[in-house]
């Protein structure tokens, strides 16, 4: 019928042409309410995938035709659609066969292949806008100003359940209407619950939560879904609710309740003096440790020991290396060990204030609005890895605003509200960064003086203009003349109120002791990555701010959690659980942390030597100034090199270099046949291998062994005819099982 | 013959002996042209002793053979050779605490300087092993101990019983001091607890302050911050209850005058004082840590002490005792004792009067009213605090404002700004003196701005200083000077060796001659002439009044030894004069030293004397004629060179060029071919040169045969580079400006005749004849040309340039077209340009 009234109209000429197709393809409904491209083409464009990043949406477009992605810059798109190309992509005459009908309909090639179909609503609705003299966004055009999913959320059963969303859209002049079918969906869980084009979603049957993204033109709204988990037990998470005084507990059963999950069984004593301690310290328990800890039958043992473990200098030396990895203190790029003195001073300076429990608001703020020499003002030293614009926006946003705004630096963040304006007006902060002085090692400038210079600006890419300084979705600063920007944006970010800097630093520690941050990835914030459990969060939060920002009380408050105190073993509840913190997720130790602690069970330290000079025997991984300090291990278990604010650059993955490593890693060997190590002193002990076996697994696993493992071990030992070898082999395999490889 | 000979190996025998003790420091001298044997005091260890004591000391270096004896700045400090390189030196009693520059003399002179520290307490050495608190050396309190980290990983540690409430200081000096080190001191409880450290407080040398929680026994670890080490890492620790001032308010007092003065500084008071911790609130509890954080930028408000006492500055200024860096050369300042403090502080002077900031003067609106010419003296104590003064001055007032900050040991970066009367509208921001006359020998940049300001009307005008580089912190250490004044010239100067790969002494060859550099820092307008003299030099020594011409920063300095001057080491006594203002004003010339080559940043300091010693017999003398010459703008300089040689034998060529030449006089290069002693260089003199006295030099680079061919039969001998004689000219005003015609040819065929055309403009009142004629040090050599007078009103004209058919090929070194002015037919004005023009067949 098409092909027919095609050929006919092409017979008739063109004036009829326009007559007999919008007479064929209008309906009622669309001749009463005229096409915008704002609220129509637009949303449809985004809706089809055609400004997507993989298509036209991307930086050089697709084929000479290059849209904004996600259609964020309508103005441009309206010039690429219409104008460019000599307007060959709009035939007014015959709408229905200008090249953008044609392309999306696939009656001619196109290599994003058939988009609609022709006749569709959606083919309708760009016929008619052409037809209607493919205006561009009048001055005048209502602006589409928010939309609605109903139902907002949803508590799904367990099982495949479906539910329809609604999706309306509300415009400057107060009309709206259903845009269900023109939005665009996406979950952010599609293990959990997945959704079509048409809005609908569908649960798989497994337990958790899940957010589904809804975008229809610039804006985004969130359906948040919740699928029970199986309960099979009698949960005893109420009775949580009823008893305990800590608010985050309260929290957390309340979110098992909801979700009818059943919290594994706490862990055992054992499991937690190891846990803690290399959670806390980066350090495994001694045998002595252990031993005391079983033994101590006072009460709040376990908020003792959390004590004591903050007190220690091991608990400063590894936030200092965690906080080293997110600040970037990075040594490799030189060519010298002339550099070391920085990263080195850098690195002290992050460990003495993470001893002195230095508040979290101020520790940041001495970085932000660091002044003066790099040779001797340590935390003038971040502005020597972070120097560039993007460098600024993205360490900042990242670390200590947990959001991730690199896509705005071209483009408007396609889930989320920041634009490129907000992108280049947190830049401006960091315009009057100075540098003089200082030298260049292998060109890269090192002992520079930091201070706030008379100019600077940053100019928005695609505008031109000249941006103020402005923080994430906070308001322009007011600055005088000699005013420096960071100072404001230091107050702004570290003021109590401030949206994002106490919940990303509670997110980051949760995140650090229970394996997942209640935002996932913990530097990943937006309304369309919601938190999987948001009271939990703003309670942290709020106790932190209350508390000054007390770091080390943030950590008493999730060590001493429920959550914390679990058993790493699952229930039938919760074993698909990730999200939900039900049981403790079993974590490999970091290559510094593993490193020492074959270090220390094999009484056998490493010996780091680097360029400037030799560290003293028994400096520990945990303790290097920077990640260029040689070690082949460290890098094969997942060393960053620090090249971003981003924790995911530690790697915690298995590798076969890993395995290799465990087999063969020199290394090791030396470890286990070192001349003064614990394998040879077990070898030459005297001892019978059963008191030897009992130290070793304690030494190792903070456990005595299981009957059976005694048993092998002894078997094993008294076979060998090399007592030594004996022992080596039996540490060596020891030393290579997950439970000595991960935090469990 | 076989003098010379020896002379040679002995030469090349002290390069080895100097690759091998410097190793790599030195492997780029080595490589390149033979130096004369530069004797250098690497180390001198123990870096100091108490006075009214002895010190066994042992030194290291290079080309410190037949090392005799040890000099001190301060002569009554004596030492007296004890076995191999250890002497002993034995320091007065009444010798003041202070640093003191130390040389080793010896066969090749006298070494570069070392510091040397004479302090007021009981001293200790470091003995290994040490690296563990269980075998740390027991010392008392108020001592001091020199110690050494001998290798990469070393960690000194030392043990001391201290009683509750003491206020305990412990501080190690190591960069101050001259050494490698960048020290860390960690102070920890018998428990083997870290209660503090402290990686850098003055510069990069830390110190820990506290006050003692509990008596007992308590470990302080002093190590690298890198885990560097070896003989260069010295250092001074001191563990000290007694006084120490770290600044004063005011920063500056007047000259002349009885100041009251507040000291700052630490166990100032009997008690121990109201302490905060860092970044905590006040206390006065023990356990403190006064204002020396672990962690942040502690806030050091309430961390010192504060006494008052009336000062008098000494006149002459006495600066004995202090060690200061090269950039300081430019403060006016004296050593400042407090007793029985253990070190010097300087105390800066100045010659107008002093104002000291008032406490409410951080905005526009409440500007402090300063009247010039005055010296301000302020606190920056916050970071972001600004202190404004408003002055009132007229139209086409010349003011200079300068500040100082990073000079006078203050932790600050200034920020200088001249605003309008509302401090709406910048009128001047001076930005930091970044001019380094001394390069990286002796660098003289510095962060404090200073610059000249014309009042653009009659008015109140506002001056804003503040911190570039306070960040959060409070701290009262943050003094500052501001100096306000019209402009009232002045001027600076110090010498520093040419060497730029080592540090070295002032070592002249029997027979030879050795070169300073002398630098000027020209202040407040200062242009014109600076004339410099060595005065009461001893026998056998000789060294011309040199002088540093108009707007010129720096001129060459140079001694001579007559062949038969006895060995001698003597303390130089250098003057400038200068007129200024119709008064003729002399200025001391102060020392300068590189501290380490082969450093990423340069550094240099100030030394506490200008020692000259003799050293061997100089293999060559190059001597320079005139000395002294009267030339026009726009002239030719011809100097005529003669190389004397004191023993005969077959003679290399050698390369001839300026040295020091005014920045606008284009450099020359001539060679004397082998074979000959005499030859010429000439240079031109612009006319953008300002009129005046200028002195530069000659070097000459030749080699030096090999007695014995080596092995491979090699015949290349030792390159050696000497100075000639000092040579002043004295630049008057051009009167004949000569300009030769651009399309001249550049060549000319043997038998070819050209047309020379150029114009001569007669300049400044001059109305006589010109006489153009071609030119050359010596003759002309190939080309005839007939000279061509210009009379009356005719300012140009042609030479007919004929090459001879047997013209030698190529380019006759410096000839030159030649102007002379004529009045009352007497040559007296001269103007000159160089001819390219090359023979060809």
């Amino acid at each position: 019928m098409t092909q027919f009234v095609l050929a006919t109209c092409r017979l008739a000429g063109l004036g009829r042409i326009a007559v007999c197709v919008s007479a064929f393809l209008a309906t009622p409904a669309a001749t009463a309410n005229a096409d915008e491209f704002l609220s129509d083409v637009v949303p449809l464009l985004t809706r089809l995938g055609c400004n997507s990043g993989g298509c036209h949406g991307k930086a050089t477009g697709q084929n000479g035709f290059k849209l904004s992605l996600l259609g964020f810059e309508p103005d441009l798109d309206y010039q690429a659609i219409v104008k460019e190309s000599r307007g060959r992509r709009i035939f007014p005459a015959a709408p229905e066969r200008s090249l953008l009908v044609l392309k999306a309909t696939g009656a001619v090639p196109h290599g994003g292949g058939r988009r609609i179909e022709f006749g569709s609503d959606d083919c309708q609705t760009l016929v008619r806008w052409i037809d209607q003299g493919a205006r561009p966004a009048a001055a005048d055009e209502r602006v589409l100003e928010r939309i609605t999913v109903v139902p907002e959320r949803r508590a799904f059963d367990p099982g495949e359940v479906q539910q329809p969303l609604t999706i309306s859209a509300f415009f400057s002049d107060g009309t709206n209407r259903d845009v269900t079918r023109r939005a665009v969906y996406l979950s952010n869980e599609p293990e959990i619950a997945e959704v079509d084009d048409d809005g609908v979603v569908s649960t798989k049957g497994r337990g958790g939560q899940f957010a589904v993204m809804v975008r229809y033109g610039d804006q985004i709204e969130v359906f948040h879904g919740t699928v029970m988990f199986k309960r099979a037990i009698r949960s005893s998470s109420q009775q949580v609710v009823a008893t305990d005084p800590s608010p985050f507990d309260r929290h957390l059963a309340a979110q098992w309740e909801r979700l009818a999950l059943e919290p594994s069984a706490e862990a055992s004593g054992e499991e937690f003096i190891r846990r803690a301690t290399l959670d806390i310290c980066g350090t495994l328990p001694t045998v002595e440790e252990v031993t005391a800890y079983q033994t101590d039958v006072q009460p709040n043992k376990r908020a003792r020991l959390i004590d004591r473990l903050l007190s220690r200098p091991e608990y400063a030396s590894y936030f200092a290396l965690k906080w080293a990895d997110i600040l970037q203190n990075r040594g490799r790029g030189y060519s010298t060990g002339r550099q070391r003195a920085g990263t080195t001073l850098f690195a002290d300076w992050i460990r003495d204030c993470i001893a002195a429990n230095v508040p979290y608001d101020r520790f940041v703020s001495e970085i932000l609005t660091a002044v003066g020499s790099q040779e001797t003002n340590p935390p003038a030293v971040w502005y020597r890895t972070v120097r560039t614009t993007e460098n600024y926006v993205e360490s900042v946003s990242q670390a200590f605003l947990g959001v991730r705004v690199q896509c705005a630096q071209c483009h408007h963040h396609p889930a989320e509200r920041w634009s490129q304006a907000d992108y280049f007006a947190l830049a401006a902060i960091f315009a009057r960064v100075g540098r003089k002085g200082g030298f260049a090692d292998a060109e890269v400038p090192t002992n520079e003086i930091i201070y706030l210079a008379d100019e600077g600006q940053v100019v928005h890419p695609r505008t031109g203009q000249v941006v103020q300084p402005r923080p994430l979705g906070g308001p322009d600063f007011e600055l005088n003349r000699y005013d420096d920007p960071r100072r404001k944006l230091a107050e702004w970010m570290t003021a109590p109120e401030n949206p994002f800097f106490a919940r990303t630093m509670v997110n980051r520690m949760w995140g650090h002791f229970l394996g997942r941050g209640i935002i996932h990835p913990i530097d990943d914030a937006r309304s369309t990555n919601p938190p999987s459990n948001p009271d939990l969060l703003d309670a942290l939060a709020r106790d932190f701010v209350a508390s000054g920002f007390d770091v080390k009380h943030l950590v008493r408050s999730i060590c001493n959690s429920r959550a914390y105190c679990l058993s790493s073993a699952p229930n039938e509840t919760n074993r698909d659980d990730v999200q939900n913190f039900a049981s403790f997720h079993p974590r490999r130790l970091p290559a510094e942390v593993l490193l020492d602690a074959m270090s220390q069970v094999l009484d056998a330290p490493t010996t780091f030597s680097a360029v400037a000079g030799t560290f003293p025997a028994g400096t520990r991984a945990i303790d290097l100034p920077d990640e260029a300090v040689p070690s082949q291990f460290l890098d094969v278990f997942g060393r960053p090199n620090r090249s971003s604010a981003c924790e995911c650059e530690r790697v915690d993955s298995p590798a076969l270099g890993q395995a290799l490593a465990l087999v063969s890693s020199s290394e090791l060997q030396e470890k286990l046949m070192a001349e003064n190590g614990y394998v040879h002193k077990l070898a030459k002990n005297g001892r019978a291998h059963a008191d030897n076996v009992q130290e070793l697994f304690v030494r190792l696993f903070a456990r005595p062994p299981r009957i059976e493992e005694l048993n092998t071990a002894c078997r094993f030992l008294e076979a060998a005819p090399d007592r030594s070898e004996a022992y080596q082999s039996l540490v060596w395999s020891l030393v290579a099982t997950s439970e000595f490889l991960f935090n469990h | 013959m076989s003098g010379f000979t020896t002379g040679i190996d002995a030469r090349r025998i002290a390069a080895l002996c100097l690759s091998v003790s410097l190793g790599a420091v030195v492997g780029a001298a080595s490589a390149g042209r033979a130096e004369p044997p530069n004797p250098v005091l690497n180390t001198l260890f123990p870096p100091g002793g108490r006075a009214g004591t002895s010190v066994d000391v042992a030194i290291d270096g290079g080309a410190l053979d037949g090392t005799a004896t040890l000099r001190f700045s301060d002569p009554s400090i004596v030492a007296t050779k004890g076995e191999g390189s250890r002497f002993t030196v034995t320091i007065p009693a009444q010798t003041p605490p202070g640093t003191y520059d130390v040389r080793a003399v010896g066969i090749n002179g006298a070494s570069s300087p070392r510091s040397f520290v004479v302090g007021s307490r009981p001293e200790e050495l470091e003995t290994e092993p040490n690296d563990q608190i269980g075998s740390a050396a027991h010392l008392p309190l108020d001592v001091v101990v020199n110690g050494r980290i001998d290798k990469p990983g070393d960690v000194d540690c030392f043990r001391f019983s201290a009683t509750a409430g003491q206020r305990i200081v412990l501080e190690c000096r190591a960069e101050r001091i001259d050494s490698q080190l960048r020290g860390v001191i960690e102070v920890n409880d018998a428990l083997g607890n870290r209660l503090a450290a402290n990686r850098g407080y003055t510069g990069i040398d830390p110190l820990v302050d506290f006050i003692v929680p509990v008596d007992g026994e308590y470990t302080v670890k002093v190590f690298d911050l890198t885990y560097a080490g070896g003989g260069a890492h010295f250092y001074r620790l001191e563990i000290d209850t007694g006084p120490r001032v770290e600044f004063t308010v005011p920063a500056v007092i007047e000259r002349g005058k009885t100041t009251r003065v507040a000291l700052f500084g630490r166990n100032l008071l009997a008690r121990p004082a109201i302490v905060r911790q860092a970044g905590g609130e006040a206390s006065g509890s023990v356990g403190d840590f006064l204002g020396v954080s672990t962690a942040t930028n502690s806030d050091l408000d309430g961390a010192f002490d504060r006494i008052d006492v009336d000062i008098t500055p000494p006149d002459p200024l006495d600066r004995n005792g202090l060690r200061l860096r090269a950039a300081q050369w430019s403060v006016d300042g004296f050593a400042f004792r407090h007793y029985p403090g253990n070190t010097p502080l300087m105390l800066s002077v100045t010659d107008v009067p002093v104002v000291l900031d008032s406490a409410a003067n951080h905005s526009p609106g409440s500007a402090q009213e300063v009247a010039f010419p005055c010296e301000v003296s302020g606190q920056l104590t916050s970071g972001d605090e600004q202190d404004w003064y408003a002055v009132r001055a007229s139209r086409g007032d010349v003011l200079w404002l300068e500040a100082f900050g990073e000079r006078i040991d203050s932790p600050v970066d200034l920020d200088l700004v001249v605003l309008n009367a509302s401090g709406e509208r910048e009128l001047a921001h001076f930005a930091d003196c970044l001019e380094n006359l001394g390069g990286y020998r002796f660098p003289t940049n510095h962060l404090d701005s200073a610059g000249r300001w014309v009042a653009p009307a009659d008015g109140r005008f506002l001056i804003m200083l503040r911190n570039l580089t306070g960040g959060l912190s409070h701290d009262p250490r943050r003094v500052y000077r501001l100096s306000i004044r019209r402009e009232e010239p002045d001027f600076q100067l110090a010498v520093v060796s040419r060497r730029a790969d080592q540090p070295a002494g002032l070592n002249v060859g029997r027979g030879g001659r050795a070169v300073l550099d002398v630098l000027a820092l020209r202040r407040r307008g200062m242009t014109g002439p600076i004339r410099v003299t060595a005065e009461n030099l001893p026998g056998g020594i000789e060294c011309p009044e040199i002088w540093i011409g108009p707007g010129v920063d720096r001129a060459p300095l140079i001694f001579s030894a007559v062949r038969e001057c006895p060995s001698l080491t003597c303390n130089l006594t250098l003057v400038g004069h200068a007129d200024l203002g119709g008064t003729e004003v002399t200025r001391a010339v102060c020392g300068g030293t590189m501290i380490w080559p082969g450093q990423p940043m340069p550094s240099g300091r100030l030394t506490g004397d200008v020692c000259l010693a003799t050293g061997p017999e100089a293999p060559l003398l190059l001597t320079a004629f005139p000395s002294e010459a009267a030339v026009d703008q726009e002239s030719v300089l011809d100097v005529a060179v003669e190389i004397e040689r004191p023993i005969e034998g077959p003679t290399a060529a050698v390369d001839l060029t300026g040295v020091d030449l005014p920045e606008l006089v284009a450099n020359e290069v001539a060679t004397i071919p082998a074979g000959q002693n005499k030859g010429w260089i000439s240079f031109h003199v612009p006319a953008s040169l300002l009129p005046g006295p200028y002195t530069f030099a000659l070097q000459a680079e030749t080699v030096l045969p090999q007695a014995t061919p080596s092995p491979g039969g090699n015949q290349s001998g030792m390159p050696v580079a000497l100075v000639s004689n000092p040579i002043t000219i004295h630049v008057a005003e051009a009167r004949i400006g000569l300009e030769i015609d651009p399309r001249v040819p550049k060549r000319i065929a043997r038998g070819q005749i050209i047309q020379l055309r150029f114009a001569a403009q007669r300049k400044h009142g001059f109305i006589g004849k010109i006489h153009v004629e071609m030119a050359a040090p010596g003759v002309v050599v190939g080309l005839r040309s007939r000279g061509v007078t210009l009379v009356g009103q005719s300012d140009s004209g042609s030479l007919q340039v004929i090459a001879n058919d047997d013209a030698p090929l190529g380019r006759q070194p410096f000839l030159r077209l030649q102007a002379v002015g004529t009045v009352e037919d007497k040559p007296v004005y001269r103007a000159a340009r160089f001819v390219e023009l090359e023979i060809t067949e």
